[in-house]
C-alpha cells in the first residue's frame, strides 16, 4: 500500500509500490457533472426543432418610380408603349390573365407572356426595342403574385423601362 | 446520465462515451439556430411572390433602403377574428421597421411620413456621400394580397421623392 499523508511514522509499514501500480490505483478522475448540461442542451434542441420555419430564398427585381409628386409626375404614355393588362381570373381571383396592347390574345401563364413579349420585341426591331416603355396595368383586385409574374417576365425579356400605370 | 457498472471483482469500469453525442447535439442546435427564421423588425413574416423562371437577384444588405411589408389578412399569423372574415386579397397591415400601419384612410399619409423619415435617416448617414448608393424602397408584399393594397405603397414612395424601388420575390428555383 502506498504511503499516504495521514500515515505517521511507525504506524504502518510502507511498502514499495511501483509507479505503474500507483498510476492505476490512486488516481482520482475529475469530471464535471454533465447531466444538467445535457438536459439544457436537449431542451434547446427541442425548442428550436418545434419553432423553426425555413426562410424562403428572397431576391429583388429593380424598378423605377415616377419622380416627384405623383399627380405631377404622371405623364401620358407615348404611343409606342407596350401595355400589359393583368386581369383576375378564377372563382376567387386566385389566377390571372395577361393581355398585351394591340392584341386580343389572352395569356394564362408567365411563360406565354414571356414568349409574347419576346415576339413583340423582335417585331419592333431588336435591341432598340429595349428602350420602349412597358407599362403594367393591373386590375386592383388581381393578386400581387401575378403582377410580379408579369414584371418578372418583362425583366426577363430585357425591357428596360418598366412602369406601373397610374390613374 | 453516465451509467457505470463495477464488476464484482472490481476489475474494470464501463461507461458510455458521451462526447460524440454532445458533439452531435451541439451541431444540431447550431444548425437550427442558423436555419430558423428570426422575426425581425424589417422583414415581416409573409409569403413573397413565387414566379416562373425568376430573374430576381439577391439584394445587397445596405442601409440605403426602406422595406415596406404588406401583410395578408389570410396569413396564418393574422389574428383569428380577422382571418375568419378576410376576403380574398385583403391586406392586414403595412409594416415599416417596427411601425405597423393599419389599412384605412390614414394609411397613405402614414406611409409617406415613414418613408420620408427613412429617407431622412439615410441622408444623415455618412455613407450617403457615396453617389453609387441611391436610396430605394423595397416592396415586400405577400403574394396573396390584391394589387389595390400595394399600389398606395408605390404612390406614397413617389410622393416622398423616392425614385427607385425593388420588388421582393422568391429567387429562382429549379423546380419552378
Amino acid at each position: 500500500m502506498p504511503a499516504s499523508p495521514s500515515m505517521k511514522n511507525g504506524d504502518e509499514v510502507a511498502h514499495y509500490v511501483s509507479a505503474r501500480k500507483q498510476r492505476g490505483r490512486g488516481k482520482v478522475r475529475l469530471q464535471p457533472p454533465l447531466t444538467p448540461m445535457i438536459d439544457v442542451t436537449f431542451q434547446l434542441l427541442i425548442f428550436f426543432m418545434l419553432t423553426m420555419t425555413f426562410r424562403q430564398a428572397e431576391g429583388v427585381l429593380p424598378g423605377n418610380l415616377p419622380a416627384g409628386d405623383t399627380a405631377e409626375a404622371a405623364t401620358p404614355l407615348p404611343d409606342t408603349a407596350v401595355r400589359i393588362v393583368i386581369m383576375p381570373h378564377g372563382e376567387k381571383n386566385e389566377l390571372a390573365r395577361y393581355e398585351l396592347s394591340d392584341s386580343n390574345f389572352r395569356m394564362d401563364t408567365g411563360e406565354q407572356l414571356f414568349q409574347a413579349l419576346t415576339d413583340r420585341k423582335a417585331s419592333m426591331g431588336g435591341a432598340s426595342a429595349s428602350e420602349v416603355s412597358l407599362v403594367l396595368q393591373p386590375y386592383m383586385n388581381v393578386k400581387w403574385n401575378w403582377v410580379t409574374e408579369a414584371y418578372n417576365q418583362a425583366v426577363r425579356a430585357e425591357f428596360k423601362k418598366i412602369s406601373f400605370a397610374t390613374n | 446520465m453516465a451509467k457505470s457498472h463495477k464488476s464484482a471483482g472490481g476489475a474494470g469500469e464501463v461507461s458510455f462515451n458521451m462526447t460524440p453525442m454532445i458533439d452531435c447535439t451541439f451541431l444540431l442546435i447550431i444548425f437550427f439556430i442558423i436555419a430558423s427564421q428570426t422575426a425581425s423588425d424589417e422583414l415581416a413574416r409573409l409569403l413573397v411572390p413565387q414566379v416562373s423562371e425568376s430573374v430576381a437577384v439577391k439584394a445587397p444588405d445596405t442601409p440605403n433602403r426602406v422595406i415596406v411589408n404588406v401583410q395578408s389578412a389570410e396569413d396564418e399569423n393574422a389574428p383569428e377574428d380577422v382571418r375568419a372574415v378576410a376576403i380574398p386579397g385583403q391586406a392586414l397591415q403595412y409594416k415599416i421597421g417596427g411601425n405597423e400601419i393599419a389599412i384605412g384612410p390614414n394609411a397613405f399619409r402614414e406611409l409617406v411620413r415613414l418613408i420620408r423619415e427613412a429617407k431622412g435617416r439615410w441622408e444623415a448617414n455618412p455613407l450617403s456621400a457615396d453617389k453609387s448608393l441611391v436610396f430605394y424602397m423595397e416592396v415586400r408584399a405577400d403574394r396573396r394580397v390584391a394589387y389595390g393594397a400595394v399600389a398606395p405603397v408605390m404612390e406614397a414612395a413617389a410622393e416622398a421623392d423616392v425614385e427607385k424601388m425593388r420588388i421582393s420575390l422568391e429567387l429562382y428555383r429549379k423546380d419552378n
